[in-house]
Protein backbone atom coordinates (compact mmCIF):
# COMPACT_ATOMS: atom_id res chain seq x y z
CA UNK A 1 0.00 0.00 0.00
CA UNK A 2 1.39 3.19 -0.76
CA UNK A 3 -0.05 6.90 -0.02
CA UNK A 4 -0.48 9.57 -3.37
CA UNK A 5 0.27 13.16 -1.82
CA UNK A 6 -2.47 15.27 -2.81
CA UNK A 7 -0.60 19.03 -1.46
CA UNK A 8 -3.33 20.29 -4.23
CA UNK A 9 -6.48 19.39 -1.71
CA UNK A 10 -5.29 21.31 0.62
CA UNK A 11 -4.46 24.35 -1.17
CA UNK A 12 -7.63 26.02 -1.47
CA UNK A 13 -7.38 26.04 2.34
CA UNK A 14 -4.15 27.94 3.09
CA UNK A 15 -5.40 31.36 3.32
CA UNK A 16 -7.18 30.00 6.06
CA UNK A 17 -4.02 28.44 7.82
CA UNK A 18 -2.12 31.82 7.19
CA UNK A 19 -4.90 33.59 9.67
CA UNK A 20 -4.73 30.80 12.08
CA UNK A 21 -0.74 31.84 12.01
CA UNK A 22 -1.43 35.50 12.29
CA UNK A 23 -3.42 34.45 15.49
CA UNK A 24 -0.61 32.23 16.80
CA UNK A 25 1.58 35.43 16.21
CA UNK A 26 -0.79 37.58 18.18
CA UNK A 27 -0.70 35.05 20.95
CA UNK A 28 2.87 34.78 21.43
CA UNK A 29 3.91 38.39 20.43
CA UNK A 30 1.68 39.89 23.10
CA UNK A 31 2.25 37.02 25.80
CA UNK A 32 6.22 37.43 25.49
CA UNK A 33 5.60 41.41 25.82
CA UNK A 34 3.53 40.56 28.60
CA UNK A 35 5.75 38.48 30.23
CA UNK A 36 8.70 41.00 29.31
CA UNK A 37 7.32 43.45 31.68
CA UNK A 38 6.18 41.35 34.09
CA UNK A 39 9.53 39.61 34.18
CA UNK A 40 11.58 42.37 34.03
CA UNK A 41 9.53 44.10 36.99
CA UNK A 42 9.95 40.62 38.96
CA UNK A 43 13.41 40.12 38.07
CA UNK A 44 14.74 43.46 39.68
CA UNK A 45 12.45 42.54 42.93
CA UNK A 46 14.32 39.19 42.86
CA UNK A 47 17.70 41.55 42.88
CA UNK A 48 17.00 44.10 45.08
CA UNK A 49 13.56 43.93 46.03
CA UNK A 50 12.55 43.72 49.78
CA UNK A 51 13.17 40.38 51.07
CA UNK A 52 9.03 39.27 51.34
CA UNK A 53 8.56 40.53 47.88
CA UNK A 54 11.42 38.58 46.87
CA UNK A 55 10.22 35.15 48.23
CA UNK A 56 6.54 35.84 46.91
CA UNK A 57 8.55 36.03 43.13
CA UNK A 58 10.35 32.97 44.26
CA UNK A 59 7.50 30.98 44.86
CA UNK A 60 5.37 32.24 41.85
CA UNK A 61 8.48 31.34 39.62
CA UNK A 62 8.56 28.23 41.30
CA UNK A 63 4.89 27.40 40.94
CA UNK A 64 4.72 28.36 37.11
CA UNK A 65 7.50 26.77 35.57
CA UNK A 66 7.29 23.36 37.87
CA UNK A 67 3.57 23.17 36.33
CA UNK A 68 2.93 22.26 32.65
CA UNK A 69 1.25 25.54 31.12
CA UNK A 70 -1.64 23.13 29.63
CA UNK A 71 -2.76 22.50 33.41
CA UNK A 72 -2.03 26.40 34.22
CA UNK A 73 -4.66 27.54 30.66
CA UNK A 74 -7.14 24.77 31.74
CA UNK A 75 -7.34 26.09 35.65
CA UNK A 76 -7.71 29.88 34.49
CA UNK A 77 -10.32 28.64 31.81
CA UNK A 78 -12.67 25.79 33.20
CA UNK A 79 -11.27 26.21 36.49
CA UNK A 80 -12.22 30.52 37.18
CA UNK A 81 -15.60 30.52 35.58
CA UNK A 82 -16.41 28.41 38.59
CA UNK A 83 -15.83 31.10 40.91
CA UNK A 84 -17.66 33.27 38.14
CA UNK A 85 -14.94 34.65 36.02
CA UNK A 86 -15.02 33.52 32.26
CA UNK A 87 -12.28 35.00 29.79
CA UNK A 88 -13.11 34.13 26.46
CA UNK A 89 -10.76 31.48 24.87
CA UNK A 90 -8.70 34.07 23.80
CA UNK A 91 -8.14 35.72 26.88
CA UNK A 92 -7.89 32.78 29.00
CA UNK A 93 -4.88 31.30 26.77
CA UNK A 94 -3.13 35.05 26.71
CA UNK A 95 -3.47 35.12 30.29
CA UNK A 96 -2.14 31.65 30.79
CA UNK A 97 0.80 31.90 27.87
CA UNK A 98 1.67 35.59 29.94
CA UNK A 99 1.73 34.30 33.18
CA UNK A 100 3.96 31.36 32.05
CA UNK A 101 6.19 33.63 30.49
CA UNK A 102 6.32 35.71 33.06
CA UNK A 103 7.84 33.18 35.39
CA UNK A 104 10.44 32.23 32.90
CA UNK A 105 11.45 35.29 31.50
CA UNK A 106 12.31 36.33 35.37
CA UNK A 107 14.75 33.87 35.66
CA UNK A 108 16.13 35.00 32.57
CA UNK A 109 16.43 38.36 33.29
CA UNK A 110 17.61 38.42 36.81
CA UNK A 111 20.52 35.89 35.45
CA UNK A 112 21.13 38.46 32.97
CA UNK A 113 20.96 41.29 35.01
CA UNK A 114 23.58 39.00 37.65
CA UNK A 115 26.10 39.83 34.61
CA UNK A 116 26.10 43.55 34.55
CA UNK A 117 29.20 44.60 36.54
CA UNK A 118 29.52 46.99 39.32
CA UNK A 119 32.43 48.67 37.99
CA UNK A 120 29.92 49.71 35.14
CA UNK A 121 27.22 51.00 37.13
CA UNK A 122 29.37 52.91 39.05
CA UNK A 123 31.01 54.37 35.80
CA UNK A 124 27.10 55.35 34.72
CA UNK A 125 27.18 57.07 38.22
CA UNK A 126 30.21 59.11 37.65
CA UNK A 127 29.23 60.24 34.12
CA UNK A 128 26.29 61.77 35.74
CA UNK A 129 23.77 59.64 34.22
CA UNK A 130 20.71 59.06 36.91
CA UNK A 131 19.18 55.82 37.21
CA UNK A 132 16.40 55.86 33.69
CA UNK A 133 19.68 57.23 31.82
CA UNK A 134 21.92 54.15 33.37
CA UNK A 135 19.14 51.63 33.14
CA UNK A 136 18.50 52.73 29.58
CA UNK A 137 22.69 53.34 28.22
CA UNK A 138 24.22 50.63 30.87
CA UNK A 139 21.57 48.01 32.38
CA UNK A 140 19.68 47.06 29.21
CA UNK A 141 22.60 47.09 26.54
CA UNK A 142 24.37 44.77 28.66
CA UNK A 143 21.37 42.13 29.80
CA UNK A 144 20.02 41.70 26.36
CA UNK A 145 23.17 41.20 24.75
CA UNK A 146 23.82 38.57 27.32
CA UNK A 147 20.37 37.21 27.64
CA UNK A 148 19.67 37.50 23.69
CA UNK A 149 19.67 34.06 22.96
CA UNK A 150 18.09 32.80 26.22
CA UNK A 151 15.19 35.44 25.43
CA UNK A 152 15.09 34.34 21.30
CA UNK A 153 14.55 30.99 22.41
CA UNK A 154 11.91 31.48 25.32
CA UNK A 155 9.70 33.35 22.17
CA UNK A 156 10.37 30.36 19.62
CA UNK A 157 8.91 28.21 22.47
CA UNK A 158 6.01 30.17 23.27
CA UNK A 159 5.33 30.80 19.74
CA UNK A 160 5.44 26.82 18.88
CA UNK A 161 3.01 26.32 22.62
CA UNK A 162 0.26 28.62 21.12
CA UNK A 163 -0.90 25.51 19.03
CA UNK A 164 -2.30 24.04 22.45
CA UNK A 165 -4.45 27.19 22.37
CA UNK A 166 -6.51 24.81 20.02
CA UNK A 167 -8.08 22.89 22.93
CA UNK A 168 -9.55 25.91 24.40
CA UNK A 169 -11.26 26.76 21.17
CA UNK A 170 -9.02 29.43 19.97
CA UNK A 171 -8.89 28.71 15.87
CA UNK A 172 -4.88 29.27 16.09
CA UNK A 173 -2.67 27.80 13.18
CA UNK A 174 -2.83 24.41 14.97
CA UNK A 175 -6.50 24.40 15.56
CA UNK A 176 -7.36 25.24 11.89
CA UNK A 177 -5.11 22.12 11.05
CA UNK A 178 -7.16 20.03 13.04
CA UNK A 179 -10.31 21.28 11.40
CA UNK A 180 -8.89 20.72 8.11
CA UNK A 181 -7.90 17.59 8.70
CA UNK A 182 -11.45 16.47 10.28
CA UNK A 183 -12.76 17.16 6.75
CA UNK A 184 -9.94 16.43 4.16
CA UNK A 185 -8.47 13.20 6.21
CA UNK A 186 -5.26 14.77 4.52
CA UNK A 187 -3.36 14.85 7.67
CA UNK A 188 0.31 14.32 5.97
CA UNK A 189 -0.04 17.66 3.68
CA UNK A 190 -1.91 19.53 6.12
CA UNK A 191 0.57 18.41 8.87
CA UNK A 192 3.87 19.24 6.95
CA UNK A 193 2.36 22.42 5.70
CA UNK A 194 1.92 24.01 9.03
CA UNK A 195 4.92 22.90 9.79
CA UNK A 196 6.56 24.72 7.49
CA UNK A 197 4.30 27.92 8.38
CA UNK A 198 5.89 27.31 12.15
CA UNK A 199 9.30 27.36 10.59
CA UNK A 200 8.42 30.82 8.80
CA UNK A 201 7.03 31.77 11.76
CA UNK A 202 10.22 31.28 14.26
CA UNK A 203 12.34 32.35 11.37
CA UNK A 204 10.79 35.69 11.09
CA UNK A 205 10.45 36.41 14.50
CA UNK A 206 14.67 35.23 15.22
CA UNK A 207 15.77 37.81 12.53
CA UNK A 208 13.23 40.65 13.96
CA UNK A 209 14.11 40.05 17.67
CA UNK A 210 17.83 39.72 16.63
CA UNK A 211 17.19 43.16 14.76
CA UNK A 212 15.44 44.61 17.34
CA UNK A 213 18.61 43.69 19.90
CA UNK A 214 20.90 45.34 17.62
CA UNK A 215 19.10 48.30 16.75
CA UNK A 216 17.70 49.57 20.48
CA UNK A 217 20.28 47.98 22.61
CA UNK A 218 23.07 47.83 20.80
CA UNK A 219 23.48 43.61 21.55
CA UNK A 220 26.18 42.21 19.35
CA UNK A 221 23.64 39.72 18.44
CA UNK A 222 23.97 37.84 14.81
CA UNK A 223 21.09 38.07 12.76
CA UNK A 224 21.32 34.53 11.27
CA UNK B 1 -9.77 7.29 13.14
CA UNK B 2 -9.71 6.47 9.41
CA UNK B 3 -6.34 4.76 9.61
CA UNK B 4 -8.24 2.50 12.59
CA UNK B 5 -11.33 2.07 10.25
CA UNK B 6 -8.94 1.01 7.50
CA UNK B 7 -7.05 -1.52 9.93
CA UNK B 8 -10.14 -2.73 10.54
CA UNK B 9 -11.56 -3.58 7.24
CA UNK B 10 -8.07 -4.81 6.14
CA UNK B 11 -8.09 -7.18 9.42
CA UNK B 12 -11.50 -8.27 8.49
CA UNK B 13 -10.66 -9.03 4.87
CA UNK B 14 -8.00 -10.97 6.58
CA UNK B 15 -10.31 -13.01 8.70
CA UNK B 16 -12.49 -13.86 5.80
CA UNK B 17 -9.31 -14.88 3.06
CA UNK B 18 -7.62 -17.15 5.58
CA UNK B 19 -9.97 -19.16 7.12
CA UNK B 20 -10.27 -22.08 5.72
CA UNK B 21 -14.16 -23.28 6.02
CA UNK B 22 -15.62 -20.44 7.58
CA UNK B 23 -17.16 -20.59 11.30
CA UNK B 24 -20.64 -20.97 10.96
CA UNK B 25 -22.75 -18.72 13.50
CA UNK B 26 -24.90 -20.44 16.12
CA UNK B 27 -28.53 -21.34 15.45
CA UNK B 28 -30.78 -20.95 18.21
CA UNK B 29 -30.89 -24.82 19.11
CA UNK B 30 -27.25 -24.44 19.17
CA UNK B 31 -27.36 -21.77 21.33
CA UNK B 32 -30.13 -23.35 23.48
CA UNK B 33 -28.03 -26.78 23.85
CA UNK B 34 -24.62 -24.90 24.37
CA UNK B 35 -25.97 -22.58 26.66
CA UNK B 36 -23.90 -19.65 25.82
CA UNK B 37 -24.98 -16.60 23.93
CA UNK B 38 -21.66 -14.80 22.49
CA UNK B 39 -22.51 -11.42 21.85
CA UNK B 40 -20.46 -8.34 21.14
CA UNK B 41 -20.14 -5.38 22.20
CA UNK B 42 -17.69 -2.21 22.30
CA UNK B 43 -15.89 -1.86 25.44
CA UNK B 44 -14.94 2.07 24.41
CA UNK B 45 -18.70 3.22 23.66
CA UNK B 46 -20.05 4.38 26.78
CA UNK B 47 -22.82 4.69 28.10
CA UNK B 48 -23.37 1.31 25.59
CA UNK B 49 -20.06 -0.27 27.27
CA UNK B 50 -17.09 0.79 28.88
CA UNK B 51 -14.72 -0.33 31.98
CA UNK B 52 -16.22 -0.54 35.11
CA UNK B 53 -13.84 0.03 38.32
CA UNK B 54 -13.49 -3.57 38.54
CA UNK B 55 -12.20 -3.88 34.84
CA UNK B 56 -15.64 -5.37 33.76
CA UNK B 57 -17.36 -4.52 30.68
CA UNK B 58 -20.20 -2.56 31.46
CA UNK B 59 -22.85 -0.57 30.17
CA UNK B 60 -26.26 -0.25 28.00
CA UNK B 61 -25.58 -3.11 25.72
CA UNK B 62 -24.32 -5.31 28.62
CA UNK B 63 -27.41 -4.78 30.24
CA UNK B 64 -29.43 -5.72 27.27
CA UNK B 65 -27.34 -8.30 26.42
CA UNK B 66 -27.57 -10.25 29.63
CA UNK B 67 -31.33 -9.60 29.60
CA UNK B 68 -31.38 -11.77 26.65
CA UNK B 69 -29.55 -14.49 27.94
CA UNK B 70 -31.64 -14.98 31.47
CA UNK B 71 -34.73 -14.89 28.66
CA UNK B 72 -33.11 -17.53 26.72
CA UNK B 73 -31.96 -19.26 30.10
CA UNK B 74 -28.40 -19.24 28.91
CA UNK B 75 -25.08 -17.51 29.94
CA UNK B 76 -23.55 -15.19 28.35
CA UNK B 77 -20.15 -14.66 27.08
CA UNK B 78 -18.91 -11.01 25.65
CA UNK B 79 -16.70 -10.50 23.18
CA UNK B 80 -14.48 -7.15 22.78
CA UNK B 81 -15.32 -5.29 19.82
CA UNK B 82 -14.16 -1.66 17.84
CA UNK B 83 -16.54 -0.52 15.77
CA UNK B 84 -14.84 -1.95 12.63
CA UNK B 85 -15.07 -5.78 13.71
CA UNK B 86 -18.66 -5.83 14.28
CA UNK B 87 -19.72 -7.03 10.77
CA UNK B 88 -16.67 -9.14 10.15
CA UNK B 89 -17.31 -11.04 13.62
CA UNK B 90 -20.87 -12.11 12.58
CA UNK B 91 -19.81 -12.89 9.27
CA UNK B 92 -16.97 -15.15 10.97
CA UNK B 93 -19.36 -16.53 13.38
CA UNK B 94 -17.35 -15.01 16.54
CA UNK B 95 -20.12 -13.53 17.94
CA UNK B 96 -24.04 -14.73 17.93
CA UNK B 97 -25.45 -11.29 18.37
CA UNK B 98 -23.33 -7.83 17.97
CA UNK B 99 -23.86 -4.70 19.62
CA UNK B 100 -22.61 -1.31 19.68
CA UNK B 101 -25.10 0.89 18.28
CA UNK B 102 -24.92 -0.95 14.93
CA UNK B 103 -26.79 1.33 12.68
CA UNK B 104 -29.16 -0.43 10.32
CA UNK B 105 -28.09 -0.02 6.34
CA UNK B 106 -28.79 -0.77 3.32
CA UNK B 107 -25.24 -2.03 2.66
CA UNK B 108 -24.88 -3.83 5.71
CA UNK B 109 -28.15 -5.50 5.31
CA UNK B 110 -26.56 -7.17 2.15
CA UNK B 111 -24.33 -9.02 4.28
CA UNK B 112 -25.81 -9.43 7.74
CA UNK B 113 -29.24 -9.37 9.33
CA UNK B 114 -30.20 -6.99 11.84
CA UNK B 115 -33.25 -6.98 14.53
CA UNK B 116 -35.93 -4.78 15.27
CA UNK B 117 -34.43 -1.83 16.23
CA UNK B 118 -33.47 -1.04 20.38
CA UNK B 119 -31.86 2.58 20.37
CA UNK B 120 -31.88 5.46 17.59
CA UNK B 121 -29.17 7.91 16.87
CA UNK B 122 -30.12 11.31 15.44
CA UNK B 123 -28.85 14.89 15.68
CA UNK B 124 -30.38 17.23 18.41
CA UNK B 125 -29.36 20.28 20.35
CA UNK B 126 -28.81 20.58 24.22
CA UNK B 127 -29.38 23.10 25.59
CA UNK B 128 -30.14 25.09 28.79
CA UNK B 129 -33.14 25.07 30.40
CA UNK B 130 -34.05 28.77 31.64
CA UNK B 131 -32.84 29.33 26.82
CA UNK B 132 -35.35 30.87 24.64
CA UNK B 133 -34.96 28.61 21.85
CA UNK B 134 -37.87 26.50 20.91
CA UNK B 135 -36.80 24.80 17.47
CA UNK B 136 -33.93 24.20 15.78
CA UNK B 137 -33.95 26.84 13.36
CA UNK B 138 -34.18 29.66 16.21
CA UNK B 139 -31.04 28.14 16.35
CA UNK B 140 -29.68 29.67 13.18
CA UNK B 141 -28.86 33.04 14.21
CA UNK B 142 -26.09 35.21 14.84
CA UNK B 143 -26.08 35.97 18.22
CA UNK B 144 -26.04 32.18 18.87
CA UNK B 145 -23.45 30.49 20.31
CA UNK B 146 -22.61 26.35 19.64
CA UNK B 147 -20.15 24.11 20.89
CA UNK B 148 -19.35 21.89 18.75
CA UNK B 149 -16.71 18.96 19.37
CA UNK B 150 -13.95 18.66 16.57
CA UNK B 151 -13.57 15.89 13.53
CA UNK B 152 -17.30 14.90 14.45
CA UNK B 153 -20.19 14.91 12.19
CA UNK B 154 -21.93 17.23 13.81
CA UNK B 155 -20.17 19.94 12.59
CA UNK B 156 -20.70 19.54 9.26
CA UNK B 157 -24.16 19.74 10.05
CA UNK B 158 -24.10 22.71 11.61
CA UNK B 159 -22.26 24.10 8.52
CA UNK B 160 -24.96 23.40 6.14
CA UNK B 161 -28.00 23.87 9.10
CA UNK B 162 -27.70 26.73 11.30
CA UNK B 163 -24.85 28.81 9.30
CA UNK B 164 -25.54 32.22 10.96
CA UNK B 165 -24.28 30.62 14.48
CA UNK B 166 -20.78 30.98 15.85
CA UNK B 167 -18.99 27.63 16.70
CA UNK B 168 -16.50 27.09 19.32
CA UNK B 169 -14.99 23.51 18.48
CA UNK B 170 -13.70 21.56 21.31
CA UNK B 171 -11.18 18.08 21.19
CA UNK B 172 -13.22 16.07 23.08
CA UNK B 173 -17.06 15.72 25.02
CA UNK B 174 -15.94 16.44 28.76
CA UNK B 175 -14.53 19.78 27.62
CA UNK B 176 -17.24 20.52 25.54
CA UNK B 177 -19.86 20.06 28.10
CA UNK B 178 -18.18 21.73 30.76
CA UNK B 179 -17.58 24.93 28.39
CA UNK B 180 -21.40 24.95 27.44
CA UNK B 181 -22.32 24.47 31.09
CA UNK B 182 -20.00 27.23 32.12
CA UNK B 183 -21.89 29.40 29.76
CA UNK B 184 -19.31 29.72 26.80
CA UNK B 185 -22.53 28.86 24.41
CA UNK B 186 -25.70 28.46 24.09
CA UNK B 187 -26.30 25.03 22.96
CA UNK B 188 -24.28 21.94 21.75
CA UNK B 189 -25.67 20.21 18.26
CA UNK B 190 -24.88 16.83 18.71
CA UNK B 191 -26.18 13.12 18.98
CA UNK B 192 -27.13 14.74 22.23
CA UNK B 193 -28.24 10.93 24.27
CA UNK B 194 -24.58 10.61 24.79
CA UNK B 195 -24.23 13.78 26.44
CA UNK B 196 -26.08 12.68 29.81
CA UNK B 197 -23.14 11.14 31.11
CA UNK B 198 -21.99 14.56 31.28
CA UNK B 199 -24.67 16.80 31.81
CA UNK B 200 -25.62 15.04 35.05
CA UNK B 201 -21.88 16.28 36.76
CA UNK B 202 -23.16 19.35 36.65
CA UNK B 203 -26.79 21.29 38.48
CA UNK B 204 -27.95 23.35 35.55
CA UNK B 205 -31.05 21.83 34.19
CA UNK B 206 -31.08 20.89 30.26
CA UNK B 207 -33.37 20.77 27.74
CA UNK B 208 -33.01 18.95 24.31
CA UNK B 209 -34.64 20.30 21.13
CA UNK B 210 -35.48 17.52 18.21
CA UNK B 211 -35.23 18.68 14.75
CA UNK B 212 -38.68 17.76 12.63
CA UNK B 213 -36.79 16.88 9.55
CA UNK B 214 -33.75 14.60 11.57
CA UNK B 215 -32.89 11.94 10.10
CA UNK B 216 -32.80 9.48 12.29
CA UNK B 217 -30.56 6.38 12.45
CA UNK B 218 -31.75 2.91 14.15
CA UNK B 219 -29.56 0.40 15.84
CA UNK B 220 -30.10 -2.77 16.20
CA UNK B 221 -29.27 -6.31 17.28
CA UNK B 222 -26.78 -7.71 14.49
CA UNK B 223 -26.70 -11.06 13.65
CA UNK B 224 -25.36 -13.56 10.69
CA UNK B 225 -26.99 -13.33 7.37
CA UNK B 226 -29.90 -15.90 7.55
CA UNK B 227 -29.91 -16.58 11.45
CA UNK B 228 -33.87 -17.28 10.37
CA UNK B 229 -34.69 -18.62 14.21
CA UNK B 230 -32.73 -16.29 16.30
CA UNK B 231 -34.11 -13.26 14.85
CA UNK B 232 -37.69 -14.20 14.81
CA UNK B 233 -36.97 -14.98 19.10
CA UNK B 234 -34.92 -11.86 18.78
CA UNK B 235 -37.54 -9.39 17.08
CA UNK B 236 -40.15 -11.15 20.12
CA UNK B 237 -38.39 -10.45 22.66
CA UNK B 238 -37.08 -7.12 21.97
CA UNK B 239 -41.14 -6.46 21.42
CA UNK B 240 -41.65 -7.54 25.03
CA UNK B 241 -38.56 -5.37 26.33
CA UNK B 242 -39.71 -2.31 24.49
CA UNK B 243 -43.32 -3.07 25.90
CA UNK B 244 -42.39 -3.66 29.32
CA UNK B 245 -40.52 -0.69 29.80
CA UNK B 246 -37.59 -2.44 30.30
CA UNK B 247 -35.55 -0.94 27.02
CA UNK B 248 -36.48 2.50 28.36
CA UNK B 249 -35.43 2.14 32.12
CA UNK B 250 -31.93 0.56 31.17
CA UNK B 251 -31.57 3.59 28.71
CA UNK B 252 -32.36 6.11 31.00
CA UNK B 253 -30.30 4.50 33.37
CA UNK B 254 -27.39 4.72 31.18
CA UNK B 255 -27.65 7.58 29.50
CA UNK B 256 -29.52 10.07 31.92
CA UNK B 257 -31.76 10.74 29.74
CA UNK B 258 -35.12 9.25 28.10
CA UNK B 259 -34.20 8.70 24.04
CA UNK B 260 -34.67 12.24 22.26
CA UNK B 261 -36.09 10.09 19.52
CA UNK B 262 -38.24 7.77 20.44
CA UNK B 263 -38.98 4.21 18.70
CA UNK B 264 -42.76 3.48 17.69
CA UNK B 265 -43.51 0.24 19.24
CA UNK B 266 -45.59 -2.10 17.07
CA UNK B 267 -47.08 -5.84 17.29
CA UNK B 268 -46.62 -6.23 13.51
CA UNK B 269 -43.29 -6.93 12.48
Amino acid sequence: MHYVLHYGQIAPYLPYLIGGMAISLALSVLSFIGGMVLGLFFAVIRNEGHPILSRLVRIYVAFFTNTPQLVQIYVIYFGLPDFGILFSPFAAVLIGMTLNAAAYLTEILRAGLGTVHAQELDAAETLGMNRLQTLRHVTLPHLFRVAMPALTNQYILMTLGTSMASIFGVEELTGRAFNINSTTFRSIEIFTTVAVLYVVVTFIATILLALVGRWAFRARVPVL
Amino acid sequence: MGALTWIGRVAGLACLLAAPGLAQAHSLDEILSAKTLVVGINPNLPPLGSFSDTNQVQGFDVDIANKLGSMLGVKVQLVQVNSADRVPFLITGKADLMMGALTRTPARAQVIDFSLPIQTEAISALTKDSAPFKTMQDLNASNVKLIEVRGTTPVDYVKQNLPKAQVTLFDNYPDAVRAFEQGRGDAIVDVTDYLGTYTKQYPAKTRVIADKNAEVDYDAIGLAFGNEPLKAWLNVAIYELETDGFLNDTYKKWFGMAPVYPIPTTPYF
